[in-house]
């Protein structure tokens, strides 16, 4: 460990403190110190070193106990909720938080299932990476038709800062030129298998309005000089990427911003504070500091800065606000509106469609790509809205070749069987669905009046449920899946939609509670994320969102918060903060 | 009928069943907390060096577990690879069943092991590991087929079947060497020219 970057103790006025490391914080961090602000970056967790702590990465399945699955018990007693998330596994569950000591309550008839990773680098190391430009359809959604407030943004605000962060990540994608999904600045896309050609040529032949395309991926499918000299290298297409990836070839906290961050000796890390709450001075209406509790044995400390970025995840940033209680701001910090806590969206992964596809039996692959395929939102604006619903969806999904999972379940008993098992199957596909969540004023976080956790913390009370806008896309998006796969003429089509057992949270892509909006009355943000009421307050991770918009929001995080921070020291520098 | 690698040891074993024996004395849960998460996941690591005979098992008894291996090595016999058995299925089974899955499933297991051994005594007068391999096959194939054994028999058995798959294929032997391994494939290819007596990839992202 490097003693002159992390800290405990210290008197020190920083110029910003950014808390949380993970995609949000390590953005902020990186942006503030490359303008030459002293950065503490407060995180909640454990330090996770670069490669070193990667400690499920490159074995087999046969060197874990359970051959990559995790104890019952072990489960039952830390891991219940975030053993729903499909990543969660042996190699991967010491970067999830432990949900015994993260405890949280639903109101009653709900649920929520918080997806947490509460450690350096955040959910940057357990995120899939697929990463899209959002467009002025989405920022137009709520305007165009009424539900939530109009973004104070829009695609040209934001366009030049996407071009920033995908030059520094890295995101491999390929040009599209299509309306609702900007393209960006790529690194080259990942490969289509054979099937997912010409599977594009026929949903393009019988669907006019839709479009087959590779996922983008934060991944480096061609490092740049700049991406080899971070110490990154090129995606070994392993696809075991939860785990760590020592080649730094996708984009985390640790491989990417972190290094940029260090490297300007501006960085200090505290680790193991947990912010309890903002300090703030009425006189001056500024935040002045931090209060945290020692993740391990609880003593508090307190962390002092002229400016304050939250990027402690979308529910983090929220809690600390509401947990920020003066005479001036009794129900939260900044929170003059109201509104903190409200509009609460997650995207809606509750449907689907999948199939065999005859023929293509010479046809194979050759490592374990990171990405899909993706059929991007055919509903992106009210003229093209399905009548039922408003908004849209995207379809993702991807081909393979059946392996002996998927064979282990046929009939057979010896030599024949198993070499039945080791050939290459049949091939399939499958679709699933990633749908718009409305914002609704219903939908909502909120201190719990008695439960605290350990650390003394008030814990989180949710109330946040699909709506019938929600359900009904659901139901649409499972028949369309379907209706484009026989029409590709594939065989034994099933389709599903599963909104009745999984409740929001699992696509793990909250947002909301802290909104921007240009009236100060019924939004927390401006369109810089600064909060309304306390100039030298930034929130800028999703917490910020007006509409959940169609596609994964973590790109979308990271330009607001680039941009934000360009926008902070422009007001600091001209001492208007 | 099966061979063994031999390898003992008594240090293994004892922790295993002062383990077992402490889950059976106050539960799970409780035996749980005394051990603190890790320790208890190293105590309790699964490893395939054992002897059969001196293992003791989790879940099933020793005789049980003679007919479980040879269900392995019948399902997925010794060819140009190693077997089922030989690649201890049966303990990995054993072990699986009772930390990773639910007690309805550990029953389940136990009796379609049970059964065979059963419906072997009775049609064929030896026990299932007795048999010829043929035979050993056949009782199998009619197992599937529902002949002698029931619909809720066969089901049980193709959950057992497929954890036996998992247990060949997620060994080493298994993803190495029966199917093709790529630890560090170097990139992705779309698209590469396949023919039917190739083997699989054995690297595979668990999700
Ligand atoms: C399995 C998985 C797959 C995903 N796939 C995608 C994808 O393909 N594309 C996409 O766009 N998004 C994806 N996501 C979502 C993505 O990971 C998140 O949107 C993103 O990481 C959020 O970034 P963040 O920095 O705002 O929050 P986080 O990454 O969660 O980081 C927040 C940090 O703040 C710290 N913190 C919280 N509270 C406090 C406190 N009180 N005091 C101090 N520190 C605190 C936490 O410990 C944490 O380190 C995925 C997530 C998961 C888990």
């Amino acid at each position: 460990m490097n003693e002159k970057l992390y800290i405990n103790q210290t008197k020190d006025v920083f110029d910003a403190i950014v808390v949380g490391s993970g995609i949000s914080g390590g953005w902020a961090a990186k942006e503030l110190c490359e303008k030459g602000l002293k950065t503490l970056m407060i995180e909640r967790g454990r330090v996770v070193e670069h490669r070193k702590d990667y400690i499920g990465e490159s074995k087999g399945p046969w060197e874990f106990p359970n051959r990559t699955k995790v104890d019952n018990l072990l489960v039952e007693q830390q891991y219940k909720i975030q053993k729903q998330c499909y990543a969660f596994n042996d190699a991967t569950k010491h970067f999830f938080g432990n949900d015994s000591e993260l405890p949280y309550s639903t109101e009653e008839g709900t649920n929520f299932s918080w997806i947490r990773a509460n450690q350096l680098g955040g959910k940057s190391l357990l995120w899939h990476r697929q990463s899209y430009r959002y467009s002025d359809f989405d920022f137009n959604a709520n305007k165009a038709d009424g539900h939530g407030n109009d973004w104070p943004i829009r695609y040209k605000d934001l366009s030049q800062w996407y071009s920033h962060v995908e030059k520094h990540i890295g995101v491999s994608g390929a040009k599209e030129n299509l309306p609702q999904l900007p393209d960006g600045d790529f690194l080259p896309p990942f490969e289509f298998t054979a099937p997912e050609q010409a599977f594009k040529q026929s949903l393009e032949a019988n669907f006019p309005d839709r479009k087959l395309i590779i996922g983008r991926a934060a991944h480096l499918t061609k490092p740049s000089e700049f991406h080899i000299s971070q110490g990154r290298g090129q995606c070994m297409a392993r696809n075991e990427c939860q785990k760590g990836c020592s080649f730094g070839a996708y984009f985390s906290t640790q491989s990417s911003t972190l290094p940029a961050a260090v490297k300007t000796n501006n960085l200090h890390i505290a680790p193991n504070s947990v912010v309890h709450s903002l300090i703030y001075d009425e006189v001056t209406n500024k935040v002045k500091g931090v209060r945290v509790i020692d993740n391990d044995d609880l003593s508090t400390r307190e962390y002092f800065a002229k400016v304050i970025f939250l990027c402690a995840s979308t529910l983090g940033s929220t809690q600390i606000m509401l947990n920020s209680k003066s005479s001036k701001f009794p129900n939260g910090i900044a929170n003059s509106s109201g509104v903190l806590g409200h509009y609460l969206m997650d995207h809606n992964y509750n449907a689907g469609a999948s199939a065999e596809i005859e023929g293509f039996e010479d046809e194979y692959y050759s490592g374990r790509s990171p990405t899909g395929i993706y059929i991007p939102n055919f509903y992106y604006e009210p003229s093209k809205y399905n009548k039922k619903f408003v908004r849209g969806y995207a379809l993702a999904g991807g081909t393979g070749r059946t392996d002996w999972r998927g064979k282990a379940w046929n009939k057979g008993i010896g030599k024949d069987f198993k070499k039945h098992l080791t050939q290459a199957g049949k091939w399939h596909i499958s679709l699933g669905a990633q749908g718009e969540m409305l914002p609704r004023y219903e939908n909502m976080i909120s201190l719990h009046q008695t439960k605290t956790d350990k650390w003394g913390i008030p814990q989180l009370h949710i109330n946040c449920q699909w709506s019938d806008n929600e359900k009904l896309m659901m139901e649409d998006a499972a028949v369309q899946a379907e209706n484009i796969l026989i029409k590709a003429g594939y065989s034994n089509v099933t389709r599903y939609t599963s909104y009745h057992v999984n409740a929001p949270g699992l696509a793990i892509h909250e947002v909301g509670t802290a909104r921007m909006g240009k009236d100060p009355a019924d939004s927390i943000l401006n369109g810089y994320n600064q909060t309304h009421d306390i100039p030298n307050l930034f929130v800028t991770d999703g917490a910020s969102f007006c509409s959940s918009a169609v596609a994964n929001p973590s790109l979308t995080f990271m330009a607001l918060t680039a941009r934000a921070v360009n926008y902070c020291v422009n007001e600091m520098n001209n001492h208007r903060i | 009928m099966t061979d063994f690698s031999k390898n003992t040891s008594i240090n293994e074993n004892t922790r295993r069943s002062f383990l077992k024996q402490l889950t059976g004395a106050i539960g799970a849960t409780t035996a749980y907390s005394l051990l603190s998460g890790n320790n208890l996941a190293i105590a309790l690591a699964y490893n395939d060096n054992k002897e059969l005979l001196d293992r003791i098992p989790l879940l099933f008894s020793k005789t049980q577990l003679i007919t479980l291996a040879s269900i392995c090595q019948t399902i997925i016999p010794k060819t140009d690879t190693l077997g089922g058995a030989d690649v201890d299925c049966h303990g990995f089974i054993d072990h699986q069943l009772f930390h990773c899955h639910t007690e309805e499933e550990q029953q389940n297991s136990l009796a379609i092991v049970n059964k065979i051994e059963t419906i072997s005594l009775q049609y064929f007068g030896h026990s299932f590991h007795k048999l010829e391999c043929e035979i050993q096959t056949k009782v199998l194939n009619y197992l599937e087929m529902t002949k002698h054994f029931s619909s809720i028999d066969s089901n049980h058995f193709k959950s057992l079947k497929a954890l036996i798959v998992f247990g060949y294929f997620t060994s080493e032997i298994g993803a190495t060497k029966a199917l093709n391994y790529q630890a560090v494939p170097g990139g992705y290819k779309g698209s590469i020219p396949y023919n039917e007596n190739a083997k699989s990839w054995g690297s595979l992202s668990y999700y």
